[in-house]
């Protein structure tokens, strides 16, 4: 590839599904299996051709973009990163298209609360306009769906199809040869104004790009995880915990307490007396006393103790004492004795 | 007075101290004996002269701006008010800055956490510069205090004294006979860059005033509410419910339910076998079963079974079950068994 690759990452959503948790974070820095939602977002993207000559485009909403910010500058100071603002929630399209001037050159584009396991080298090689990322799923209903001919090539893309014969569901994840063929599209979508309850689908801009005979291609996925809602991120967390994301915390500052891997607990969490895992991410500056935790994301800097806890999202510098039960409580929550 | 007298309510600040309420809502917006925050200070400024016409000024941050429209259309349509932003959030003096085109003539400042007992109704015909309403404390300390001379008058306000020798406090309300003085003020102290820790504190404008000759005079309060912390938001919370928003006397959707006033119970509020009160708000929509709660806030939506809960503060659509203890968690908050 002669330009740089563009790592594209519209993070603007208000993540609804995640509240409280969201109320005080984006949906991308809420905690996952040791690191947050974002960490593990740019973890899948290593595999890519010369990824450190990668630039990525976040696009943030119109609150709590510093917070991002601040992450990416502590965590990762040597990345290229662009940000653009989108103003409104009107959509995909309308994200890309308040990114449109760092959009240039072959460019790579997934959701913030879509995680995938990919091997992208192959791009280096790849010779179709685009590649859209694809799962068969057993109902498509609830999903968008890609439409492919026999050659293998994209037809059109379908929200929610009625009927279940087709069951490629798209995750959210896709390639494009030129990002300014897609920003053309989505330009060309915003002209006819071809919108669903005052949101811009990019769907709707892919069918645009597929009218204009963009070669798109599939390509399948294996493993696709879900952290956009409460649910949905402890079993994504269990997964990761199960697939070499654990640890076993730093010994010198757990005292008296069982470890039921897999679990993923920081180094500078404290335990004392208590039972952790499995499936428990415990972050960092935790201090847990006297406590069974399982199943459960607890987020840097809560305190726990005589609780049991299970199946649980605990925010920010959360406490807890002499509870037990599940627990789906935000940053600075109280539930004590 | 020949102009109109205007209420100028500044409330921009982010209400740290109010955390988890206030990640989802401003704090003027947390619910208080039956109403939020900003409803009891609008009551307070019901005996004010003509105060069906009076218009309103509320300093406010972008991000509220929506809750605080929708909230005073709503509760108050035929309110006569105007919602500048203060962008930069520099302090007290400085939200005074984005109101300054929409100040002239007499006005009353009263800051939005500020719930006090006093009869306006002296303002009509107030013939000094200014008045400063004040409460003697047994320890001024932590607050700002006035210093008042032999004649009566205010010689000078001192921030956070570091005697006891003067004891009355200011208690966050204002009243300037000429908005234009204070304004001329405002911009002498931002000119010559008088703050404390990045933010213009009122108290060093209004020492610009005094040190001009201006004649302000203090005017004691005996009620004075804080609604700042969790613990004065409850404190101030029995005391508003003792002094008339107990609802005892009115319908109440209850079976087997005991009430143990003073409460504040909503109309659509449901309460089967359980125990309420004393001092318990509980908002529109709740359902309380098999619980007992006493010194306690409830907000909208939420659903409480099974469970003994005191001294507690708990947002909107907030679902409990099986708990004992006290409970301070934001909207959207699970916790359950």
């Amino acid at each position: 590839m002669s330009k740089p690759l563009k790592i594209v990452i519209p993070m603007a959503g208000f993540g609804s599904r995640l509240r409280p948790l969201t109320w005080s974070k984006p949906k991308p820095l809420v905690s996952l299996a040791g690191k947050t939602v974002l960490d593990y977002v740019l973890d899948m993207f290593r595999s890519v051709p010369d990824f450190v000559f990668a630039e990525f485009v976040f696009i943030l909403g119109p609150t709590m973009g510093e917070q991002i910010k601040e992450h990416v500058a502590k965590h990762y100071p040597k990345a290229h990163v662009d940000y653009a603002v989108q103003p409104e929630m009107k959509g995909q399209s309308d994200a890309f298209w308040h990114a449109r001037e760092y959009l240039h050159g072959p460019m790579l584009m997934a959701y913030s609360d879509t995680l995938i396991e990919n091997d992208f080298s192959f791009l280096d090689n790849e010779q179709a306009d685009g590649i859209a990322w694809v799962k068969p799923v057993p109902d498509p209903r609830r999903f968008g769906v890609a439409k492919v001919n026999e050659e293998g090539w994209v037809t059109g893309l379908v929200e929610k199809p009625t009927d279940i014969k087709n069951n490629l569901a798209v995750v959210g994840c896709y390639y494009f040869r030129e990002a300014e063929d897609l920003v053309a599209a989505i330009e060309t979508q915003i002209e006819r104004d071809i919108s669903l309850k005052g949101e811009y689908y990019l769907a709707d801009a892919i069918n645009i790009l597929l009218e204009r005979d963009h070669r798109m291609r599939t390509e399948m996925v294996e493993t696709w995880l879900d952290a956009g809602t409460t649910d949905a991120i402890l079993e994504t967390n269990r997964y990761m915990l199960a697939h070499g994301r654990k640890n076993n915390g730093s010994p010198a500052n757990l005292e008296n307490t069982v470890i039921i891997p897999p679990v993923s607990i920081h180094p500078d969490a404290h335990a004392s007396a208590s039972v952790l895992g499995p499936n428990l991410s415990l972050g960092e500056g935790a201090v847990v006393q006297g406590s069974i935790l399982r199943d459960s994301i607890i987020s840097p800097e809560a305190h726990i103790t005589d609780s049991i806890v299970e199946s649980s999202l605990v925010g920010h510098k959360a406490t807890l004492t002499g509870q037990s039960g599940k627990f789906n409580i935000g940053e600075n929550s109280r539930v004590i004795k | 007075m020949t102009k109109p007298l205007k209420i100028l309510i500044p409330m921009a600040g982010a209400g740290a101290r109010l955390r988890p309420l206030t990640w989802s809502r401003p704090k003027p917006f947390v619910s208080l004996a039956g109403k939020t925050v900003i409803d009891h200070v609008l009551d307070v400024c019901r005996s004010v002269p003509g105060f069906k016409d009076v218009k309103f000024i509320f300093s406010i941050n972008a991000e509220m701006e929506a809750q605080i429209k929708d909230h005073m259309a709503h509760f108050y349509p035929d309110m006569k008010a105007a919602f500048p932003i203060d962008h930069e959030m520099r302090g007290q003096s400085d939200a005074f800055w984005p109101a300054k085109d929409l100040l002239d003539g007499p006005l009353l400042v009263l800051f939005s956490d500020t719930i006090i007992n006093s009869d306006f109704s002296f303002l009509s015909d107030e013939d000094t510069d200014g008045v400063i309403w004040v409460k003697p404390v047994p320890d001024p300390r932590r607050f700002g205090v006035t210093i008042v001379n032999e004649n009566g008058w205010i010689s000078k306000l001192i921030e956070k004294p570091s005697e006891m020798e003067h004891n009355l406090a200011v208690v966050g309300c204002y009243y300037f006979r000429d908005s234009e003085a204070l304004l001329s003020a405002i911009k002498e102290q931002i000119e010559r860059k008088l703050y404390l820790k990045g933010e213009f504190y009122l108290a060093d404008a209004i020492n610009i005033l005094l040190r001009r000759g201006l004649k302000i005079r203090v005017e004691k309060v005996d009620l004075w509410l804080d609604a700042g912390t969790p613990e004065t938001l409850l404190s101030t919370n029995r005391i508003l419910l003792e002094k008339g928003s107990n609802c005892t006397d009115k319908p109440m959707n209850l079976e087997n339910a005991t009430i143990i006033p003073p409460v504040f119970i909503h109309p659509d509020a449901r309460v089967r076998s359980s125990v309420i009160g004393p001092h318990v708000s509980l908002g529109k929509d709740t359902v309380i079963e098999d619980s007992i709660l006493k010194d306690s806030i409830i907000g909208k939506g939420t659903h409480i079974t099974s469970s003994t809960l005191e001294s507690s503060l708990i947002g909107h659509n907030v679902t409990i079950s099986e708990k004992t203890g006290r409970i301070f968690v934001g909207d959207n908050s699970r916790v359950v068994s």
